[in-house]
C-alpha cells in the first residue's frame, strides 16, 4: 500500500499535534478491542468497513509518529537523560524521542497508557537519570489521559516502571550507528527490562539502587 | 562449527560478550551457520533469548573473580554457565530436519544441544584466543555419540552438569562434583593445557 507524500516534514509538527496523533492511534487500537464483542452482531460488510477504518486510523497515527525522530535526536536525548545538557530545544528533542520509544515498547505491557510529549518536555531537567526515572514513574505525564492526575492500578504501574526503565537504559547505552539499529537496541532494552523485572521493581523508589541498575544494565545492553 | 564474530568496536572481546547486543547478534549468526552446515532449520524465541542473557549475566556477576590470574579460567566457566542457561531456557525450536538425518551424529541426535554447545565453544575459544593468547583444544568427545547420550540425560536431571560437559568438549578437565561453583586458582592447574604462551597478558 502506498501512502501519499506529506506536504511538510513531520518533525515540524507542533508538539501538541503529535500528542493528538498519538492519542488517535491509541484510541483506534482501544476502540477496536472494545468493540470486538459487538462486531459479531454487525452485518459482514459494515464490520469489515469499521475494522478497516480503525486499522487505518491506528496505522496513520503510528506512521506519522514513527517518522518524527532522527538519529541525532537520540544522541541529544541521551545527553539530556544523563544530565549533560538541558536547554529547551534539547528537552523538546528528548521528549520526542522518549515518546517515540514509549510507543515502540508497547508490547511490554497490555495497558494503553499514553505519554504526553508536550508535558514531558517541561519535566526533563534533572541532575541524574535515576532521579528523572523516579520523578517520571509517578508523574501524570503518563496516563490514560496524560496531565490528569489519577491513581494507577498495580498492573499499569508495573508497565510504566518497566517501559520507562527500558527506554532509560536504551538512552544511557552506547549508541548504535543507524536509526534502524537503534530500534533493534530499543527492543533489546525492552526484553532486558522484562527479564530483570524482579530486580527493577524491587528498586523503583530507591535512588541509589535504581542508579546502579541503570548504570549496570545500560552497560550490558 | 564456525565461530560468530561481531564485536562492539574498540572493546576487548570479553567485555563485548557481556553486552546483550553482541550476544543476540552472535547467537543469530551461530544459528545461521549451524543451519547452513547441518540443514537443520531453527526458530529463535527472542524473549527467551533475552531471558537467557539476563539470567547468565546474574550468574556470571555472582562469581566473577577479583584476582586477575583467575580471569582466563573464568572464561571457560562463564561459557559453561551460558550453556547451562541455554539448556534450561531452550530459546530455539527445531522447525525442520533434513530428510534421512543420521541421528548418531550429535547434530541430529540433539539439534538444540548441539547448537548451544557450538555457540558456547566458539565464544569461549574466541575470547581465549583474542584476549588471552590462549588456545582451545576441542576433545574427540565432541563427536562421540555415547558422550552425547550421557550429556543429554545428565543435564536433563542436573543442568549444572552442562558446565562440566563443556569443559570436557573443550579439552579441559571437568569438575563433575559441584560444577556450578567456580574454584579460584584453577588457572594454575590448567595453564599447560590451555595456553600457547605461559605468561598471561594483564587483564582488567
Amino acid at each position: 500500500m502506498r501512502y501519499p507524500t506529506l506536504p511538510f516534514p513531520l518533525s515540524s509538527l507542533r508538539v501538541p499535534v503529535r500528542d493528538a496523533l498519538r492519542g488517535l492511534a491509541t484510541f483506534a487500537d482501544a476502540t477496536e478491542d472494545t468493540l470486538q464483542p459487538a462486531m459479531d452482531l454487525l452485518p459482514e460488510g459494515l464490520r469489515t468497513s469499521l475494522n478497516s477504518v480503525l486499522e487505518r486510523l491506528e496505522a496513520s497515527g503510528q506512521r506519522w509518529m514513527d517518522a518524527s525522530i532522527a538519529h541525532m535526536d537520540i544522541c541529544v536525548a541521551s545527553d539530556v537523560v544523563a544530565g549533560r545538557v538541558s536547554t529547551g530545544a534539547d528537552q523538546e528533542a528528548c521528549a520526542r524521542v522518549i515518546a517515540f520509544a514509549w510507543d515502540h515498547l508497547r508490547p511490554i505491557g497490555q495497558s494503553r497508557l499514553m505519554i504526553s510529549e508536550t508535558l514531558l518536555a517541561t519535566r526533563l531537567s534533572s541532575d541524574s537519570a535515576a532521579h528523572l526515572y523516579i520523578q517520571l514513574r509517578t508523574s501524570s505525564v503518563i496516563g490514560t489521559l496524560p496531565g490528569v492526575p489519577a491513581p494507577r492500578g498495580a498492573e499499569d504501574q508495573e508497565d510504566v516502571d518497566l517501559r520507562l526503565f527500558a527506554l532509560m537504559i536504551w538512552l544511557l547505552a552506547a549508541r548504535a550507528d543507524t536509526l534502524e539499529d537503534e530500534q533493534k537496541l530499543l527492543h533489546l532494552a525492552g526484553a532486558m527490562s522484562v527479564a530483570m523485572k524482579t530486580e527493577i521493581l524491587a528498586a523503583v523508589d530507591q535512588p541509589d539502587q535504581i542508579a546502579e541498575h541503570l548504570r549496570a544494565l545500560s552497560d550490558h545492553l | 562449527m564456525s565461530a560468530p564474530g561481531p564485536t562492539v568496536a574498540e572493546q576487548p572481546l570479553r567485555k563485548a560478550v557481556q553486552r546483550m547486543r553482541w550476544f543476540v547478534q552472535a547467537f543469530e549468526q551461530q544459528v545461521n551457520q549451524t543451519s547452513a552446515e547441518t540443514g537443520i532449520a531453527y526458530d529463535i524465541d527472542f524473549a527467551l533469548l533475552a531471558d537467557v542473557f539476563a539470567d547468565w549475566l546474574k550468574a556470571f556477576s555472582a562469581q566473577k573473580p577479583q584476582d586477575d590470574s583467575d580471569k582466563p579460567a573464568y572464561v571457560g566457566f562463564a561459557a559453561g554457565l551460558m550453556l547451562r542457561t541455554l539448556i534450561k531456557k531452550n530459546p530455539v525450536i527445531i522447525t525442520s530436519l533434513p530428510e534421512g538425518a543420521d541421528t548418531s551424529n550429535p547434530a541430529y541426535f540433539w539439534p538444540e544441544g548441539y547448537l548451544y554447545v557450538a555457540f558456547c565453544l566458539n565464544v569461549r575459544g574466541l575470547v581465549l584466543t583474542t584476549d588471552y593468547d590462549g588456545q582451545q583444544h576441542i576433545s574427540a568427545a565432541l563427536k562421540d555419540s555415547r558422550t552425547w547420550w550421557s550429556f543429554k540425560e545428565n543435564v536433563a536431571e542436573d543442568p549444572g552438569l552442562a558446565i562440566a560437559f563443556l569443559d570436557l568438549f573443550a579439552g579441559d578437565e571437568p569438575e563433575w562434583s559441584m560444577p556450578d561453583l567456580f574454584r579460584s586458582g584453577r588457572m594454575v592447574e590448567l595453564a599447560d593445557k590451555f595456553y600457547a604462551r605461559k605468561r598471561l597478558k594483564p587483564v582488567d
